[in-house]
Formats: C-alpha cells, sequence, structure tokens
C-alpha cells in the first residue's frame, strides 16, 4: 500500500457567532468538527456532501488558508497545523488549489502572464523571462497556448478559465492538489474535457488529489477512496467501487440513489431524504442526520456514533452496523 | 468598439440630451404657475408702456414652439441668452461661475478620497472590529451634519478662535485676501485660482489661494465622504471575500500587496461610480456652501436665478449642468475601461 | 400685466433687514477738517486696504446697465454725477457742473462744467462727455437700470424706449440733440415735458459721467445691448476720489486706487487718505460679524438680527441709543431709508377673469379705519425689525422733499376698531353669528408680510365682530402675478425711493391711472379724482414751496381715505470699526435699491486714527 502524504486528525473548525454592538459570542458555527482521515501519496480522495456541509472549509483548512481551531494536519510526515513563516511557504508551495468558480477566483484585473508569473515569483521559483517561458509551458500543459499569456481572465471560457486556474496550481510543482468542485459550473461537455486532463495531468506529475465535489458522478469517474461528509463530520470512508457497490451510510445511499443513470432499464430503488439540512450553528444531538434518516431508531438521537469498521475495512458511523443490532429493511 | 468610437458616440448622444433637457426646461419655466417670463427683461423702473415692446422683442407674445425655435436659433449662433440676475450674458456667467465651483469641487473630492477611501479599507478590513465601529460614527456623524453648521463652526474655530487669539488662522470667506488681491496681480488662464498663480509662478497668490480652499472644501468633503467611505467598505468587504483574494493570501503575497494591489483596485469600481455621481453634482454648484463661504460660482448663480424669476439664467444653468453630467459620466466611463480590462466599448 | 418685478422683490425680501445709508460726498467736511483730515495732500496715504464687506451679489459694474445691487457702493467712489445731494439737507448741490440754469419755460437747463477736471483715463470731462454719456444710458436702455426716469424727462427717449432699437431708431433718437454741446464747458438738456424733479433723475448712477473715450475702447454702444466689456470689467473711466483698479467678477471682488488728481469735490481739496478699497461680497451675515469682530473688515452691514452681538440690547430698545459690546467696533445710526412698506386694502378685488368680486371686504371705508385702528405699530416694529425702522405718517418718506413732519401718524385704539367694525357689520350685513372672512396675503419668505398679517389678524379677530382675517401666504411668483392682477384682497408689500422725492410715492400710492407696474393704487382699487389731479398739480409745479404744499395735501387725503396702512420706514445703520474717522453720513442720491443690502459708502475724506 502506498504511504500516506497527508493526514487529518480529528481536525476542527468552528467560526464564532457574534451580535450586538459589543460583539459577544453567542455561538460557534460548526463548519468542521472533528474529522480525521488520510490521503495516500498518487490517489485521488473524493469528498462528498451537500453544500454546506464543511467540505470546501475542510480542503482550505488542510490547505491552511484557514487556521484550524483544533486537530493535527500531518504533511509528509511532517506537522504543518502550526508553521508559519518559511514553513509555511514551503508547505504552500507543496499544496495547491483550484476553486469552483473560475469568474471569482482571478483577479480580473490581472493577465494570465501576470497571475501565473506572480505565484513563481513570490515563492522564488522563477522570474523574468523565465518565468514567462514556464508559465508558456503550463499553458501548453493544461491544453491552451502561448496567445492566451496576455489576456484577461474576462476574455475567457468558463473551461478555459478553469484551465488557466489549474495551470496556476500547477505553477509551484505542487505535490498535492485540492480540487474543490472544480468542474461544477461548468457544461458537462466541458466537464468531460477538463476531468481527463485533471487525471491526465496526475499521471503524468504523478499528483495526489482532494476532490471535493457534490456529484457523484465525478467522483465515481475521477477518485480512488471516498469520504462522505454530512454536517461537519465524516459519515463513512471507503474505496470508490465498494461504496457505489453497497453503500452503508443512509446518507451515502440516499446521495447515490440522486445519481442520474445513464441506462433508463436499469431501476433502482429511491432514497428519499425528508426536509432541509439543518444549521450546522445548532447541529441535531446523537446522529447528526437522525432527523433525516428513514432507519432511525432511539438509540440514534442521544448518542453520537463514531466512524467503525466494517465489512473488509470499510468506515462508517452509523448505528445500524453496531454489533447487536440486526437490520432490518425490506 | 474601440475607445475613441464610444467617445465620439457619446458626444452625439450629448447633442440630444441637451436637445431634451433644454425643451423640458424651457416649457418647465413656462408652464410654471406665476412664472411670467417677461420678469426676466424688467425692473420695477421699467415702465408698463414699455412691457408690450419687450414681450414683442423677446418674442413672448408667440406659441411655445416659435419661442422655443427663436432660441434654439440664438443657442445655434452661440446666443445663449442674457441672465439678469447674473448681469451678463449666460455664456460669460458659466465661464466666471463654473471655475470657482470646479476648483471647490476638485479641492473637496480631493479631501473627501483621502480621507473616504482609507477610512473605507481600514472599515473593512477591521470589520465589526471597533475600528469598523468609530469610522463609521465619524463618517456617519459628519455627513449627517448641517451644511450650514458645520461651516459657521469651522469659521467659527478657524478663523475667529484662532484670530483673536493671535495665532495664525483660516481665512473665513471668499477666494483670495484684499491684500493679496492688491498687492499680487496675476493673469487668469483658466479661472482656477490655485493653477492660474503656479501658472504665473506666483507663491504668495497660490499660498493665499489654498488657504481660502480649506475651510469651503473640508466642509464639502466632510459631508460628501460618508456615501465613498460606505461604498469603498461594502465593496471592500465583497471583493475580500472572493476566491483570489484568499488564493492571492494562499500564494504567499504579503497583506500588503493582496491588499493593495488585488483587492483596493476591485474595490475602487463601483466607489468610481459613486465618486464620479458625487463630482458631477457638486460640479453643478453646492448653494448653501457657496453661500457661507462667499464662494460664487453655479450654485450662487442658479439661487439667485431662481429667486429673481430670472428663466434665462435657470435654462441657461440647465443647460451647463446637463452638459457637465454627461460629460463627468463620460470621463467616469473611460475611467472605468482603465481600471477595468473587462469592460470595452 | 402684473407689476412684478425683479428688483422690487428684491428690495421687499432684503429690506426686512433694514438698511445702512452711509452717506454720501463728503457730508462730514467740517468734522474732517476738525479731524485734521483736510488737506490729505500733507497727510500720508494709509497702504492698508481698507475692507467693506457687503452683503449681496455685484453683480456687473456699468453705470449704466447698473441693476440695483451692490454697484453703487463702487461706482460711488469712482463715478460722478452733475448734481448731487448736499449733506443732510437733501438739497441738490451743482458737482461736476459749477452751475445750473433752467429756462424760463422750465423745459431747458443749460450746465456749466467745472473746468480742469479729468478722467482717470487722462481725458478732459467736457461737454461732449456729459452728451456721451446721457445717450449712452438712453440708447443703451437696460430695462434693468433706472433708465425710465431719463426716457421720461429726455426729449424722444420715451419714443425711442418703446421702438426695437435698431440703429435707425437711434439715429432718430440722436436727431432730437435732446443733449446739447453748447460749447466745451457747456451743456444743455432739453425736456419733453416740465418736470420738477428731473435734477433729481440726474443723481441716479445711470447717470453718471463716464469717458466717452474708455468706452470706445471697450465694447463700444450698441443700442438696445448692456455693454458687457463695461460691465463685467474694472474701468478708469471716472472723476470720483477713487480709480476703479480692479474687479474680480469670480471672487465678486472690487479693488478701488486712491485718485492722486482727485480735484476735491465741492468741500474739500486734495486726494483722499486711503491707498486702497477692497469691496468684497460675504453674503453670510455670521462670517461679516466674525470678521468686523476680530478686525478683519473696517466696515460692514450686519442686520437688525443679528445686532445684539455688537450692541446692547436693553439700551437700544429701552433708551434708544446704540451702545457698542464689541471692542474696537461701532454700530453708527440711525438714519431713515426711502422705502415704505404698507398694507393695502383692496377696494376693488377682482376675480380671474377680471370682474369685481360680489363681496368687497373693504369697500367701506369704515372697515378700512377699522383696521388702522387695530393695527399694533409699536409691536410690529418691536417684532419685526427691533426697532430699527420709523413708523410713517403717511406714504412720503421721512427724507424725501415734500415730507411734512406735522402730518400725525396713526396709533391703535381697540375701541375705536370695534366700533366701526361693528356699525360696518350692519352695513355689510356681518356678524358673530354671520362671519365675514378675509384672507390678507403675504408672499412665501417675507418676514414683514407674515408679522404684519399677523398682528393685525389676531388685533381684528379678537374684537369679535364677524369680520375674520386669515393671514395666508403664495410663492413670489404667483403672489406678485395674482397681485398684479388685483386679485389679493389685502397685501403687505414695501415701495422704495430712487431718490430723495416725494414724488416717488405719491404717483404710485395715489394715482390710480398708472399701470400695475409702477402702481400700487390700481392694484388697491384706490381711485379719488381728487388726489390724482393734485399728483398731476405737483408734477407740474415748479415753485417748491408751492409743491411741498400740495403733496402734503397728497399725503393727508390718502390718510383721510385709508386706502393703506403704513407699517414702517427701515432706519440705516452700519458698522465701523472704531479708528475709521471721516466718514459722513446722509441719505445718498442713488439710494436706489443698494442701500438696504450693503450700504454705500462715501470714502472721501475717510482717514485712520
Amino acid at each position: 500500500m502506498k504511504s500516506d502524504l497527508v493526514k487529518i486528525v480529528d481536525l476542527k473548525k468552528h467560526y464564532p457567532i457574534r451580535s450586538g454592538v459589543l460583539g459577544r459570542t453567542l455561538g460557534y458555527v460548526r463548519a468542521v468538527d472533528g474529522v480525521s482521515f488520510e490521503i495516500r501519496r498518487g490517489e485521488s480522495f473524493g469528498l462528498v456532501g451537500e453544500s454546506g456541509c464543511g467540505k470546501t472549509t475542510l480542503g482550505k483548512t488542510i490547505l491552511r488558508l484557514m487556521d484550524p481551531t483544533a486537530g493535527r494536519i500531518i504533511y509528509d510526515d511532517t506537522d504543518v497545523t502550526k508553521v508559519s513563516g518559511r514553513g509555511l511557504r514551503k508547505y504552500r508551495r507543496a499544496v495547491q488549489i483550484v476553486f469552483q468558480d473560475p469568474f471569482s477566483s482571478m483577479d480580473p484585473r490581472q493577465t494570465v502572464a501576470s497571475i501565473l508569473t506572480e505565484v513563481m515569483h513570490v515563492n522564488g521559483i522563477a522570474e523574468g523571462q523565465r518565468a514567462l517561458e514556464k508559465a508558456i509551458d503550463l499553458l501548453e500543459l493544461v491544453g491552451l497556448n502561448e496567445s492566451h499569456l496576455f489576456r484577461y481572465p474576462h476574455e475567457f471560457s468558463g473551461g478555459q478559465r478553469q484551465r488557466v486556474c489549474i495551470a496556476r496550481a500547477l505553477s509551484t510543482d505542487p505535490e498535492f492538489v485540492v480540487l474543490d468542485e472544480p468542474t461544477s459550473s461548468l457544461d458537462v461537455s466541458v466537464q468531460a474535457q477538463l476531468l481527463k486532463l485533471l487525471k491526465d495531468l496526475q499521471k503524468k506529475l504523478d499528483l495526489t488529489y482532494l476532490f471535493i465535489s457534490h456529484n457523484m458522478a465525478v467522483v465515481r469517474h475521477l477518485c480512488d477512496r471516498v469520504g462522505v461528509m454530512y454536517l461537519a463530520k465524516l459519515v463513512e470512508l471507503s474505496d470508490k467501487k465498494d461504496l457505489f457497490l453497497e453503500p452503508l451510510h443512509p446518507y451515502t445511499q440516499a446521495l447515490l440513489s440522486a445519481v442520474p443513470e445513464p441506462d433508463p432499464t436499469v431501476r433502482r430503488e429511491g432514497v428519499v431524504v425528508k426536509g432541509e439540512p439543518p444549521s450546522p450553528a445548532n447541529p441535531p444531538s446523537g446522529c447528526r442526520f437522525h432527523p433525516r434518516c428513514a432507519y432511525a431508531f432511539e438509540k440514534c438521537p442521544s448518542v453520537v456514533p463514531e466512524l467503525m469498521e466494517v465489512n473488509n475495512k470499510r468506515l462508517v458511523a452509523c448505528f445500524l452496523y453496531d454489533e447487536g443490532h440486526v437490520r432490518e429493511t425490506g | 468598439m474601440k475607445l475613441s468610437s464610444f467617445i465620439l458616440r457619446r458626444l452625439i448622444l450629448l447633442v440630444f440630451v441637451l436637445f431634451g433637457v433644454a425643451v423640458l426646461v424651457f416649457l418647465l419655466t413656462r408652464a410654471a404657475p406665476g412664472i411670467d417670463p417677461i420678469f426676466a427683461y424688467v425692473t420695477p423702473n421699467t415702465p408698463s408702456s414699455a412691457y408690450p415692446v419687450i414681450r414683442e422683442q423677446h418674442h413672448l407674445n408667440d406659441p411655445l414652439y416659435v419661442q422655443i425655435w427663436y432660441w434654439f436659433w440664438d443657442v445655434l449662433h452661440g446666443d445663449l441668452g442674457y441672465s439678469p440676475s447674473a448681469g451678463m450674458p449666460v455664456s460669460m456667467a458659466a465661464a466666471i461661475f463654473f471655475p470657482a465651483t470646479a476648483e471647490l469641487t476638485i479641492a473637496a473630492t480631493i479631501i473627501s478620497l483621502s480621507v473616504a477611501i482609507p477610512l473605507g479599507i481600514l472599515s473593512a478590513l477591521k470589520s465589526n472590529k471597533w475600528q469598523d465601529h468609530a469610522t463609521r460614527l465619524f463618517v456617519m456623524t459628519s455627513s449627517s451634519m448641517a451644511v450650514f453648521w458645520l461651516g459657521l463652526m469651522l469659521q467659527f474655530v478657524f478663523f475667529y478662535l484662532l484670530r483673536v487669539n493671535g495665532l495664525p488662522s483660516l481665512p473665513p470667506a471668499g477666494r483670495i485676501s484684499p491684500d493679496v488681491l492688491v498687492s499680487q496681480s496675476i493673469t487668469h488662464y483658466t479661472g482656477l485660482n490655485v493653477l492660474d498663480s503656479v501658472l504665473n509662478g506666483n507663491l504668495p497668490y497660490l499660498v493665499d489661494s489654498l488657504s481660502h480652499l480649506v475651510l469651503p472644501a473640508t466642509t464639502l468633503a466632510l459631508v460628501s465622504m460618508g456615501l465613498t467611505a460606505r461604498i469603498m467598505r461594502s465593496s471592500m468587504l465583497e471583493v475580500l471575500g472572493q476566491d483570489y483574494i484568499t488564493m492571492a493570501r494562499g500564494k504567499g503575497l504579503p497583506e500588503r500587496v493582496v491588499i493593495y494591489k488585488h483587492a483596493f483596485k476591485n474595490a475602487m469600481l463601483p466607489t468610481t461610480t459613486v465618486v464620479g455621481l458625487s463630482f458631477a453634482s457638486l460640479l453643478s454648484g453646492a448653494v448653501l456652501t457657496e453661500k457661507i463661504f462667499a464662494w460664487n460660482g453655479m450654485g450662487s448663480w442658479a439661487a439667485n436665478a431662481a429667486l429673481a424669476n430670472d428663466t434665462v439664467g435657470i435654462i441657461g444653468f440647465t443647460l451647463v449642468t446637463a452638459t457637465i453630467f454627461v460629460c463627468v459620466n463620460l470621463v467616469v466611463d473611460i475611467v472605468y475601461a482603465i481600471l477595468d480590462p473587462r469592460i470595452s466599448y | 400685466m402684473s407689476d412684478t418685478k425683479v428688483s422690487r422683490r428684491k428690495f421687499i425680501k432684503y429690506a426686512a433687514g433694514g438698511a445702512i445709508i452711509v452717506g454720501v460726498a463728503g457730508v462730514g467736511l467740517y468734522e474732517a477738517w476738525q479731524n485734521g483730515l483736510l488737506g490729505a495732500t500733507t497727510k500720508p496715504v494709509d497702504t492698508t486696504p481698507f475692507v467693506i464687506d457687503a452683503w449681496t451679489s455685484i453683480r456687473q459694474v456699468d453705470p449704466p446697465s447698473d441693476n440695483n445691487n451692490n454697484a453703487p457702493i463702487i461706482l460711488n467712489q469712482t463715478y460722478e454725477p452733475l448734481v448731487w445731494f448736499d449733506k443732510d439737507k437733501f438739497t441738490l448741490i451743482p458737482w461736476l457742473a459749477e452751475s445750473w440754469k433752467a429756462s424760463s419755460d422750465s423745459l431747458t437747463y443749460t450746465f456749466t462744467l467745472r473746468k480742469g477736471i479729468k478722467f482717470h483715463d487722462g481725458t478732459d470731462l467736457n461737454a461732449q462727455a456729459v452728451k456721451s454719456s446721457l445717450d449712452r444710458t438712453v440708447l443703451i436702455n437696460d430695462p434693468q437700470s433706472a433708465v425710465s426716469y431719463l426716457n421720461n424727462s429726455l426729449k424722444g427717449a420715451n419714443a425711442y424706449s418703446t421702438t426695437k432699437m435698431t440703429d435707425a431708431d437711434a439715429q432718430a433718437y440722436l436727431s432730437n440733440n435732446s443733449v446739447e454741446v453748447v460749447d466745451a464747458n457747456t451743456v444743455a438738456i432739453h425736456l419733453a415735458a416740465v418736470n420738477p424733479v428731473f435734477l433729481d433723475y440726474l443723481t441716479v448712477t445711470d447717470c453718471f459721467i463716464v469717458s466717452p473715450d474708455w468706452v470706445q475702447k471697450n465694447g463700444g454702444v450698441t443700442p438696445g445691448k448692456p455693454n458687457t466689456v463695461m460691465a463685467q470689467q474694472a474701468h478708469k473711466a471716472g472723476t470720483g476720489p477713487f480709480i476703479f483698479d480692479s474687479w474680480d467678477a469670480q471672487g465678486q471682488t472690487a479693488v478701488l486706487a486712491r485718485n492722486p488728481n482727485y480735484w476735491g469735490s465741492p468741500y474739500n481739496t486734495g486726494p483722499p487718505t486711503l491707498g486702497k478699497v477692497v469691496i468684497r461680497e460675504l453674503p453670510d451675515t455670521n462670517t461679516r460679524l466674525l470678521n468686523i469682530k476680530s478686525g478683519a473688515s473696517d466696515l460692514t452691514y450686519i442686520p437688525p438680527d443679528s445686532i445684539f452681538q455688537l450692541v446692547d440690547k436693553d439700551t437700544w430698545l429701552n433708551q434708544g441709543q446704540l451702545k457698542s459690546i464689541a471692542s474696537g467696533v461701532q454700530v453708527n445710526g440711525t438714519y431713515p431709508t426711502l422705502s415704505v412698506r404698507y398694507f393695502a386694502l383692496n377696494q376693488n378685488v377682482l376675480d380671474a377673469s377680471g370682474n369685481p368680486k360680489p363681496v368687497q371686504p373693504f369697500k367701506n371705508i369704515k372697515v378700512r379705519q377699522a383696521m388702522a385702528y387695530a393695527f399694533d405699530y409699536a409691536g410690529y416694529l418691536k417684532a419685526t425689525y427691533n426697532n430699527f425702522a420709523l413708523q410713517p405718517n403717511g406714504c412720503v418718506a421721512k427724507g424725501e422733499f415734500g415730507y411734512d413732519a406735522s402730518i400725525p401718524a396713526p396709533v391703535q385704539n381697540l375701541d375705536m376698531a370695534k366700533q366701526l367694525l361693528l356699525s360696518a357689520g350692519q352695513d355689510m350685513g356681518f356678524s358673530q353669528s354671520n362671519p365675514l372672512n378675509v384672507t390678507v396675503w403675504y408672499f412665501v419668505g417675507s418676514a414683514n408680510g407674515k408679522n404684519a398679517t399677523t398682528i393685525l389678524a389676531s388685533a381684528v379677530n379678537a374684537l369679535n365682530t364677524g369680520f375674520v382675517l386669515t393671514p395666508n401666504s403664495m410663492p413670489a411668483g404667483a403672489f406678485f402675478t395674482a397681485n398684479g392682477n388685483g386679485q389679493l384682497e389685502a397685501w403687505v408689500l414695501g415701495w422704495p425711493g430712487n431718490f430723495t422725492d416725494a414724488s416717488e410715492h405719491v404717483g404710485p400710492f395715489g394715482d390710480f391711472r398708472r399701470g400695475a407696474g409702477t402702481g400700487i393704487a390700481i392694484r388697491a382699487g384706490y381711485n379719488n379724482p381728487n388726489v390724482i389731479s393734485l399728483i398731476d398739480q405737483q408734477a407740474a409745479e415748479t415753485d417748491s414751496t408751492k409743491r411741498a404744499n400740495i403733496i402734503s395735501q397728497i399725503v393727508k387725503a390718502i390718510n383721510n381715505d385709508y386706502a393703506y396702512i403704513f407699517l414702517d420706514q427701515p432706519s440705516g445703520y452700519f458698522t465701523i470699526k472704531n479708528n475709521v474717522q471721516g466718514w459722513s453720513v446722509n441719505i445718498p442720491t442713488n439710494i436706489v435699491w443698494s442701500n438696504f443690502t450693503a450700504g454705500i459708502v462715501y470714502l472721501y475724506p475717510v482717514g485712520r486714527k
């Protein structure tokens, strides 16, 4: 088995809720509330969940774009949770991010050349003519060319802009790239091209991906292992194959049933999730999914389920798989 | 479209805008109850026997469309009419009063921007911290203050109190001091005293002109900076929430560079619009400020014309103001194009 | 046609503030001599600028186009007329003219000019210059000025003013030769009709003598068009003690320089001591107050509502004395202005189509008389002017020729008012149970009008006779239109005189034949044939004693008809630094419209201690 590149240990990110003139803290939004997993070198780790479940916050916290409230981030056997200055810089060279919205993730007033070389300049990778040459290489790497160098972001289509974003991410020669829903704002046909590009790049440059998405179909296409988040907690973690074949957590089941099936002859049993996701500021007691869960029983509202290993090293946080409980589904 | 053809198109449009404004104002002055257009041409000394001739001379007996036609004919020949309340032709009045207002407006805008923009940025960066609250309190207070009260207080403190205590003081009103007026003479090229004294290389005149600008410009700036600071704060907050700012920080750019290069310049876009509009409205004259500080500009002229039922002056003033608005908007659009590469014409 | 006129309106507005009337021509000769200022040639020139803060805008500075704002404050120091008023007596004395005489038919006046006087541009004052100046005023015929006086007297001028003023029309006027050059120092002026106040007309700024050379080089003369070069630039074209050195139209600031070759006026000799005079516009009262208190200006005007920052309130209101409470500053006064404010009681109210309305509340003389008895004169003067005004005894202002001090002013008598109204009620059919409601009008922004209507209404309504007054206001434009069309039941306005002759007031108040523009009588439905014939008599009477007698009869007749309640004649005063001396005060010739706004100061021979 490959070694772990990134290891997250009980990571928490809480935002204070302030109110009034004096700004007293009334409570906390728990965006990420005790998440642990590891990403192996060279793999694509998918992180799925509804919007607002904290997956983007988790991604940004891992990259140290936000400081975690608690927990640890270990990168390449080094604890980077608290590094700063030179250490943080070094870490940020090695890890990069591609955002969901290619329209807001680039300064509209910078040309592509400036966007790409600024990163190299700041990180001392290349200067002047060399930086430009490298920028051209990067553009060609992502399927663009030299002619795009002095254009502004608004002159590109959505897919092209996302390619520029990828090029920017690659300009520091990173090992680890967080892809925060990089395709969700694009047309389906463009999505496919971009996914192919990402796959090729991973192979060519030996990259490790954290792929954040709410789109199970895309995750299925790109990822090796998948973690499922619900309301700031990881509820299931397993290999892609197992997950799609036999989802364990009721929430995962619901997510998968929402994936459009390309073959109209296949009929699948729908699992319907009731209601809206609750507010992360005031999460339900016990299992956070219990108010919406079709299988919830008396234990669910009172005790918080931990991730436990079932069936061949798969992890799931659900009492349905607790010893002594017999699953009764019809 | 290229910028030059855009400007050309807008200038052509200006003609139509002015035409529309002119017709509208002309009709309004004629429709206003109780304003006999002959007021513009007579005084109490005019015998009633002369009224028919005056009406005849100024075509006041003709139908409205004929009157408008005569008026346009004169305008096309460069004659905007004679404004009795100003005691001079409209074109001359505009040439005299506009530079005064322009000078005051430019000074006020410089002061306003140099305070409001840093405050807006500070407010956004320290959002909901005490700096933010203090800034907002200051901005709200200053822009809610009555102009005349603020003006009087500034005069009282910076002129009277300083002067009676034998300290150097700022002049309370006017554009130039009597002793400088008597001892220095300069050629007026632009009508802007500050610029003219620089062009003449006359230092005492420059210093005196600048000192006269301080109080009125500060008054105008204080009351107009509120909007700018608030727009700056909110657009700054919006930009700071964008991914590219997160990205820029993630790249390891120093905070100073992130704020200035990425956040500030983008946040300036909406601010430019607001500054442009308030600049244009200041250019059309600030009646109260001009009155308090004896600054003879567009505001004084307009107020006098309105009080004297000087319809010719009112129409002339409105045309000048409309031109200013269209031109300033054009300049704002051009500035926009420079600031924002997304915009093309 | 409405009589609504811009400057008249301006006057009414500003008259609320009272007036400064600061001296004319060298009236302080004796005092000046006593103070050692006489023979200013021996005194060193005072180089510190003498600063005057003026109230309203000086919009233009050409004498024939003087639209009565503030220009006289500049023009009186720099230009001179043929005749001006004597100190304190308001009688005419020769000024640029050495002497004059009228022909036996009183249709020609011949003036002999003083010799050796030069204009500021170095050219000579001669008969041709006088002719050019007066003809220029007629030809420009700026309706914003007081040119109609000249038009009413010079032969052919009135006819010209009703033409389209083409070059041919101008030639037609000039062919009258109504201002005739007899020889280099003699000029004859031919009148269209006998006119006892013609010499007064010559004192208005329109008739100041201007160097024709200078005019020719600066815009020339175009018939029917104001000269914008002269109007907006300083001109060294006068003969006065100061040279109009510069005029900053932007800053509305004039700089006057001492005329080293001044001929000395009828009272004095030698050039003035003040080196430079700066006259600047400062419309904001508070700024002027701060300036004079801190010594940044030498002379200014502070209206009555702010004056108690400079003088003790109790001393003024109780003892009538202006006791200074600001150091280094004194307030000097008071001097009557030539303005009379009135409450007109319309005897013939018209409806929108010009027909008399069925109910005429003021047609009955008992009602009008009752109003005059009900009004609280003293209360009004105190509330409106802080007592900086006089109660007139009739339509003629104190200070005008023909003013008769022996005519008693009305006093409040509420009992009489009540009896008269009760009696009128029986005649007209109103009573407490069947009241007659009448609106009394003023225009929006007129503090005097608001005070006067409120004071009268509260007194009359308290009598409980069924005659009920309601004060109401209209925007100025609508007010003047309705007023000009005779539609207002009763209203408050003021009428200023342009010079010190009663003709300025008896005509407007008494002559029903005048148009609404130049007359009040027609708007008030006041038509007394006896008064009209007396007005005609005085206009043709060249004997001044007889004329004064006729004027006195006119005033009494109008009073007896109770056509108007005469409310106030504002008093002038001015604020000046203590170290300034040699100033003199009089009612100036061209009080025109300006004095109540900024004051006219004759600065010869003023000096500083």
